[in-house]
């Protein structure tokens, strides 16, 4: 955790946490139609990118929703190997519950307790 | 001193260009290794502080491309890690990045030592 003022950064975090989170809805939705490695890549950064702010704001729920994300995408794109429907659609309800988590940062400040969505993704995405 | 930030979040662009700049160093951005590299041609930074994961070109093939330029090798980089990427930090060192900082896990004091002891006063 990060023992600094971080409240100065907390609207460029929600505006860009948002777009990464539509940015990775977009790719699941594409890769949903056509596999794509350069698509798998875009969802990858996009999640890493979204669990280190997350982590530097202090939002550690999001950051470890955001860190499976990033591990599933990363084995996918190292492996090149094709998404599963039953990961896309985990990946897809993971997405929900951080977008809710996001929600209530823009409202309270604080963050939701996302553990159990998260576990869920990890069982089905097979990561720990 | 100059350090050149090789960032593409806008989010950690900030963040770091403003903790940077309250420590009283100036800071130039890339928002990737294409424009770094292209920052490059004319920018002679005091240390490269080089994100990893980025689009466009990575910060391996950044960290590859300035070990090939004898002009540009010799400027000491910092890379940034986060959360599981130990592999990537061993990686980038074998490219040769001198050191890293924990991006999500802010700590000036660590960071500032670590840019004093690769550039000297």
């Amino acid at each position: 955790m990060v023992d600094i003022d971080v409240s100065q950064f907390r609207k460029l975090y929600l505006t860009t946490a948002l777009e990464y989170a539509q940015k990775i809805e977009d790719q699941l939705k594409m890769l949903a139609v056509q596999q794509s490695a350069d698509t798998v890549n875009e969802i990858f950064i996009a999640a890493h990118s979204l669990k280190s702010q997350s982590l530097i704001m202090g939002y550690t729920s999001l950051a470890d929703a955001s860190l499976s994300l990033e591990k599933t995408y990363r084995r996918y794109k190292d492996t090149a190997t094709e998404v599963s429907k039953a990961v896309l659609e985990g990946s897809m309800t993971l997405l929900a519950a951080i977008r809710f988590s996001l929600k209530k940062i823009e409202s309270s400040e604080s963050e939701a307790n996302i553990a159990d969505a998260t576990g869920t993704f990890k069982q089905i995405a097979g990561i720990n | 001193m100059k350090i050149l930030l090789v960032e593409d979040d806008p989010f950690f662009q900030k963040f770091y260009a403003t903790k940077i700049k309250e420590a009283g160093y100036e800071v130039e951005i890339a928002g990737d290794g294409v424009e770094a590299l292209e920052k490059l041609q004319s920018l002679r930074p005091t240390l490269i502080l080089l994100d990893m994961i980025m689009p466009r070109k990575d910060g391996f093939e950044v960290l590859q491309s300035l070990s090939q330029d004898s002009s540009l090798k010799d400027i000491p980089v910092l890379v940034f890690s986060t959360l599981g990427e130990e592999k990537d930090v061993e990686r980038a060192k074998s490219l040769g990045a001198k050191d890293y900082v924990n991006k999500s896990f802010f700590d000036f004091d660590n960071l500032h030592e670590k840019i004093k002891s690769l550039v000297p006063a």
